[in-house]
């Protein structure tokens, strides 16, 4: 054991010059070495030795200070606690050191995660009870399910836990019947009838197509929805909550394709961008679900894969091709709607009018995107946003935090379908903090959960003056069409 | 699964508040119940307009019809069926007529 000593202490404790000291130590009479901050260290022996030669008592004692009856009377007192069984790895739920065993206990996935506390549970005790084998206790909490798996815990961890992955586990690991509210029923929904919703195929068309002839006469002259159109540049798949609940939330991109001369088609079968094994912890269902976007893009021979849609369809799509398809990314290419949006405007390929939106506008970084696309392929969309908004918008503003840093909405992880919307309301109220704090009047995301929850939950409930859209709804909104003759 | 009593009628629901039993279970206190809940000061003949609808297209698809067949059986716009169901077609309308919560990111 060291001892630390400045050389002014020391000369104080045995009474004699710090020059008597600093002469001890450099005759090698005080065998101390120099330490940081202008510090000396030494053997604890040799101190205690110069103690003795000195008739003085050591003024600390390198030994236990707990009195050992205190101690004795502690240790009864926990044997009535029951003792967390060790080692029943028969159950484990993670099998990686960096889902458990290398957490400092810090906390500080606790501190960013905005429902610690709720359930009683935060992201340090799941670790912490995975690493104790708490299998049944996790499985059976909710807690896992309320998480949105933002990933700020993630991005905080000085241990580089994987927190995220660790949460899907334990929920892969819930019988199927028991996962809350329809997330299960979306899942086989989907694989039997190739979209969440179970939108049969004729009324999908039917839609498709009066919708095209819709948008023909409102400014896009001649345009007709592409349905099946081989060797298009595009194929583009489709969130199902729009066809079935906002089916003209859809125009906004034939919008700005029209207005782009972009070639690109939609599929009239397995058409579903939505991906809810990412959320269930099925990696069966997601890779079927992803394998059925691969057999499109074969079918229908087209270039570019567009995911304009909520962010996790993006993101569990391209994890998807990454971990089971990485033949078919040599095939063809996978773009966001920030590639494609910031190609048209910097190609020249669609024109703005920035004078259409003047108001304060701020935009909400979508987790999928932004942190987690970034820790998960070493690429995020951060700055590609920005640059769009400020193509349309003259007055933007920022929240704090953002990019990287920034609080998800409340409403990723599925917890938008979930039955859990008191819990989802209450995390959603960083993010209307956030939004009144940038004093914002317009609030834009790239995200349909994302504005989902904005619009029609936190708007409402935290009483914000914002208008919410799309960030391809920013654009169509902004773009000067030719006029019609 | 929770059961709620209304008007001498009993119900299991779902943890949405949804009809386990969909139609079976369902009858005209459950429709007056859902009003209590979805606010509706008053049902109307266009409300029952709407939960035919909605059956029929479900007895024949096994899904929640989308809101433009929705508007086309009914013959009400879209902003007519949000004013007579407040939470929206898929929230309100759906657990009204018996229907199951629809599977999406609606």
């Amino acid at each position: 054991m060291m001892y630390e000593f400045k050389v002014s202490e020391m000369a104080e404790e045995f009474g004699v010059h710090r020059n008597t000291i600093r002469n001890w130590i450099n005759a090698g009479t005080l065998p101390a070495t120099e330490g940081p901050g202008r510090k000396y260290l030494m053997k604890f022996d040799d101190y205690q030795e110069l103690c003795e030669k000195f008739g003085r008592k050591p003024h600390i004692r390198p030994n236990s200070h707990v009195d050992l009856e205190t101690v004795k009377s502690l240790e009864e007192k926990n044997s009535e606690l029951p003792v967390i069984e060790l080692g029943r790895f028969s159950q484990k739920i993670y099998d990686d050191p960096s889902w458990g065993d290398s957490c400092l206990t810090c906390g500080t996935c606790a501190s960013a995660c905005p429902i610690s506390g709720v359930d009683g549970l935060d992201p340090r005790k799941i670790v912490r009870m995975a690493f104790l084998s708490m299998e049944e206790d996790l499985i059976k909490s909710d807690w896992p399910w309320k998480c949105t798996m933002c990933g700020k815990c993630e991005n905080v961890c000085p241990a580089n836990i994987e927190i995220v992955q660790l949460i899907r586990k334990i929920r892969s690991r819930r019988k199927r019947e028991l996962i809350p509210g329809p997330i299960q029923r979306g899942v086989t929904t989907c694989l039997e009838r190739g979209n969440n919703l179970g939108i049969p195929k004729e009324d999908f068309i039917a839609l498709l197509e009066g919708l095209g002839q819709e948008l023909a006469e409102d400014g896009c002259p001649g345009f007709a929805t592409p349905i099946d159109a081989h060797g298009a540049r595009i194929l583009t798949q489709v969130n199902s909550k729009e066809p079935f609940a906002e089916p003209d939330d859809m125009k906004w991109w034939w919008r700005i394709f029209h207005a782009a001369g972009e070639s690109w088609t939609i599929s009239s079968e397995n058409w579903e961008g939505v991906n809810w094994g990412l959320f269930s912890g099925e990696d069966s269902s997601m890779k079927t679900v992803v394998g059925r976007i691969v057999d499109n893009m074969r079918r229908l021979n087209c270039e570019v894969l567009l995911l304009p849609e909520s962010g996790h369809a993006y993101y569990a799509t391209r994890y998807g091709l990454n971990r089971w398809y990485p033949d078919a990314l040599k095939e063809f290419k996978v773009a966001t709607l920030f590639d494609l949006l910031l190609g048209y405007i910097q190609g020249g390929r669609i024109r703005l009018d920035q004078t259409r939106h003047p108001q304060k506008t701020v935009y909400q970084d979508p987790c999928n995107y932004g942190r987690k696309s970034l820790r998960t392929f070493g690429q995020g969309y951060f700055e590609e946003a920005r640059r769009i908004i400020s193509s349309c918008c003259s007055n933007m503003v920022e929240m704090e935090p953002n990019r990287e840093a920034n609080y998800c909405c409340g409403a990723g992880g599925g917890a938008w379908a979930m039955p859990f919307s008191a819990e989802r309301i209450y995390y959603g109220r960083m993010k209307a903090r956030q939004i009144n704090e940038s004093e914002a009047e317009l609030v834009i995301t790239a995200c349909h959960g994302c504005r989902d929850q904005l619009q029609k939950s936190l708007v409402q409930e935290y009483d914000l003056e914002v208008q919410v859209k799309y960030i391809w709804e920013l654009v169509a909104d902004s773009i000067i069409l030719p006029k019609v003759a | 699964m929770p059961t709620l009593e209304h008007n001498g009628s009993t119900f299991t629901v779902d943890e949405d508040g949804f009809l386990l039993k969909g139609m079976d279970e369902w009858n005209e206190d459950w429709v007056d119940y859902v009003k209590g809940t979805e606010g509706i000061a008053e049902l109307t003949e266009e409300h029952q307009k709407v939960i035919d609808a909605l059956q029929e297209y479900y007895k024949k698809n096994g899904i929640a019809p989308m809101v433009r067949i929705l508007s086309k059986t009914t013959g009400f716009p879209l902003k007519r069926i949000y004013e007579l169901f407040p939470s929206g077609p898929g929230k309100g309308a759906c657990k009204m007529a018996g229907l199951p919560k629809p599977t999406g990111c609606v």
